[in-house]
């Protein structure tokens, strides 16, 4: 391969890079800020209520609902967080735990994560959405194969 | 001077605390992205991004995908999203490529780090692994033919 040859391969390399980066701090940066915000001034705690009603379906506590969510929006980490301190207190049951594991493995940092691949290039409708029809259908199913145990 | 000192106490100084922290998430991505981007760009001038590719071509073709996004998928899967963004970066996928591998990506990545976390909550973790990876296969089967 010429030099000449390589030097084009790395220009566009680096310009694709750059358009990735620019796209990145255009449009994951302000996310991120919103995220931020969010987070630290407990903005959404009016929202675990309805939530929770929401999410009756999978029956499961309500502090589960309030660690789940945070980890739908932001991510696996601060949910996870939460959701470990409930399982070393023994608050977090068997069946909690697995319908969350279940939920926040397929989707969690919903916004976030999301949003980055749409700088990439990606469709934001169709990987949203069919992350958030998958984790429904999986949890639908496990409640077909292991009904809830009534009270 | 009332509306100055009102701005400083309310919204101001935390939208600034929240770009500050946005700015510096986007910039440590993108430290990230970088070195991978560079690597990738060497690896597409040898001969092994062919050899990896023909291997992996009837799995990833399955999902509608070029053999070499395995090299993306695999870093992804087992490390982290942003070093897959990098690995993309050279690649010159298309739009529809993008958006297969960014849904696969999304089911299934940081497999190392966010299993441990779903062990830690006492949730059945070898499981819920096999499913995450299933699940983003599934899905990219699903696009590929859907899309």
């Amino acid at each position: 391969m010429t030099a000449s040859l390589i030097q084009v391969e790395f220009l566009k390399a680096l310009y694709a890079f750059l358009k990735v980066s620019a796209m990145i701090v255009l449009i994951v940066t302000p996310i991120i800020t919103i995220m931020e915000l969010l987070r630290s001034f407990h903005l959404l705690d009016p929202l675990v209520t309805p939530l929770h009603r929401l999410f009756a379906w999978m029956r499961i506590r309500k502090e589960s609902v309030a660690a789940l969510f945070v980890g739908i929006i932001f991510g696996i980490a601060y949910g996870g967080g939460v959701l470990l301190e409930e399982k070393r207190s023994g608050a977090l049951n068997r069946r909690d735990a697995l319908l969350v594991g279940v939920f926040l493995s397929l989707s969690h940092a919903l916004i976030e994560d999301t949003f980055l691949f749409v700088a990439v290039g990606a469709d934001l409708l169709v990987v949203l959405f069919s992350r958030i029809l998958l984790t429904i259908l999986v949890l639908l199913s496990l409640r077909l194969f292991a009904p809830p145990e009534r009270e | 001077m009332k509306d100055h000192q009102v701005r400083l106490n309310g919204i101001g100084p935390l939208l600034w605390i929240g770009i500050k922290k946005g700015l510096r998430s986007s910039l440590g991505i993108i430290k990230v992205m970088f070195p991978v981007t560079l690597a990738v760009t060497v690896l597409k001038l040898t001969p092994v991004l062919g050899w990896l590719a023909e291997g992996f071509r009837p799995f990833m073709g399955l999902m509608g995908l070029r053999g070499e996004t395995a090299l993306p998928y695999i870093l992804g899967s087992v490390l982290n999203l942003y070093v897959a963004i990098g690995a993309m970066i050279p690649l010159g996928l298309t739009s529809r490529e993008t958006t297969i591998l960014a849904t696969v990506l999304l089911i299934s990545h940081s497999l190392l780090v966010e299993t441990a976390v779903i062990k830690g909550i006492g949730a059945p973790w070898f499981g819920l692994l096999l499913m995450r990876v299933g699940a983003g296969f599934f899905m990219g089967l699903v696009l590929s033919w859907v899309l």
